[in-house]
């Protein structure tokens, strides 16, 4: 079986509005509402466990709020990658 | 961990068709109204890469309502219109400037409601635009009222009782009138709304697709299903995909089944190459109707 793809699980932070779309519909349930709060006082989604996302990118699309974003890992190392500002950017890893 | 990135640009995929500066929006927590706006501008974008249609081309037109709301986020040339009149605009838009396609979003409200005498003759002429119709069973923005798409028995702000009317099903109805496409989707089918706008943008005619929708903050609220996933799971149990062979056969019924799926797909001249028959004006030439037809 070939290696696992890696993924960045891109969180734009300050869009966030805790609806619990993506944390619903992950198929692999590595989706949670995060302790922080963003600007708008919303619990914003985090990551638990990068390593499991296989890219099916159903959280970005079932997201109304354009926070999600998907892409195949830059570093080959799978991440959750929180952008709580430009200059700010929390990175989860397993 | 919190590290500092220096200048390092995250975008969201469709943030270059985003007014992005107005984000977050106006939609609530939950709103469906946004899964359907992305896939819309994911089709916009994959159409652009191959070359099919530049974004320049289009004009987005919307009506009043919280779905009418949309045009203020889209980087595209657009107008907010006055209730219910986002197809007669388009109207205006394509007779006015030919080369221009124009893309109405807009509510059941909107569109089936106020806006439901232009949506019937829009129709039967087959007239060239696309309509994205997001349905949320209510008039939302004002508070829940009585909208002609909203199921017999439900709640709303004018029907504390429950509706006693019978509701429009509205996608069967723009096919019964002779739309050359007509797609019905809900929510839990991005990819699918997402190929349905692929297929129809570049397409001469009417084309009309339906997103059955959540609007957890309103309705859900009249029906009890205030949480988005709740509501979300709710609606998944009636929204079926089928092919039906006949258009009695799509059901639009909140208790039993309303059925998804792409009810027309055809190919027969729009209004505009209709003009181009009896009056041979210079601009025929330059439809880009006549370049997507497949005949
Ligand atoms: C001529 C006119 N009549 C009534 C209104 C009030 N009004 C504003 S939005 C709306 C309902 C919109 O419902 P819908 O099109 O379903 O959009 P939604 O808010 O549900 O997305 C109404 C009746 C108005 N703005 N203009
Ligand atoms: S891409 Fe799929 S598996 Fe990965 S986080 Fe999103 S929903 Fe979960
Ligand atoms: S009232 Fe309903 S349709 Fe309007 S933004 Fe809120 S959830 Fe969406």
């Amino acid at each position: 079986m070939a290696p696992r793809r890696a993924y960045d699980i891109i969180i734009l932070a300050n869009r966030c509005k805790e609806c619990g779309l993506c944390i619903h519909v992950c198929p692999k349930k590595i989706l949670v509402t995060g302790n922080k709060q963003n600007q708008k006082g919303y619990r914003v989604t985090t990551v638990t466990k990068p390593s499991d996302c296989i890219g099916c990118r159903l959280c970005e699309f079932s997201c109304p709020d354009f926070v999600i974003r998907i892409e195949p890992s830059s570093d080959g190392v799978p991440k959750g990658l929180i952008v709580w500002g430009e200059n700010e950017v929390e990175v989860i890893k397993d | 961990m919190t590290v500092q990135v220096p200048k390092l640009e995250y975008r969201h995929r469709v943030d270059d068709l985003l007014r992005t500066e107005r984000l977050p929006h106006v939609w609530c927590p939950g709103c469906g109204i946004g899964i359907t706006l992305q896939a819309f501008l994911r089709a916009v974008k994959a159409l652009e890469a191959k070359g099919v249609i530049d974004r320049k081309q289009l004009v987005f037109v919307t009506g009043i309502g919280c779905t009418g709301r949309a045009s203020g986020y889209v980087r595209l040339d657009g107008a907010h219109t006055p209730h219910g009149r986002p197809i007669a605009y388009a109207y205006g838009v394509k007779l006015a400037n030919p080369k221009l396609v124009p893309v109405v979003f807009s509510g059941d409200g909107d569109l089936a409601g106020i806006g439901g005498n232009h949506l019937l003759h829009a129709a039967r002429r087959n007239f060239d635009m696309l309509v994205i119709m997001v349905n949320n069973f209510n008039y939302a923005l004002t508070g829940g009222q009585l909208a002609p798409t909203t199921p017999h028995g439900a709640y709303s702000t004018t029907t504390p009782k429950g509706n006693p009317e019978r509701p429009m099903d509205v996608a069967r109805l723009v096919a019964a009138l002779g739309a050359n496409y007509v797609a019905r989707w809900s929510i839990h089918y991005p990819v699918h709304i997402e190929e349905s706008v692929k297929r129809a943008l570049p397409r001469r005619g009417f084309r009309f697709i339906e997103v059955v929708s959540i609007c957890p903050e309103i309705f859900g609220r009249h029906i009890g299903f205030r949480s988005p996933v709740d509501f979300y799971e709710r609606l998944r149990k009636v929204a079926k995909v089928r092919k039906p062979k006949a258009l009695e056969e799509i059901k639009y019924d909140w208790e039993d089944e309303i059925t998804l799926g792409v009810f027309v797909d055809k190919d027969e001249p729009g209004y505009m190459e209709s003009i181009c028959q009896v009056y041979n004006y210079d601009w025929c030439k330059e439809l880009p109707e006549r370049r997507w037809s497949k005949q």
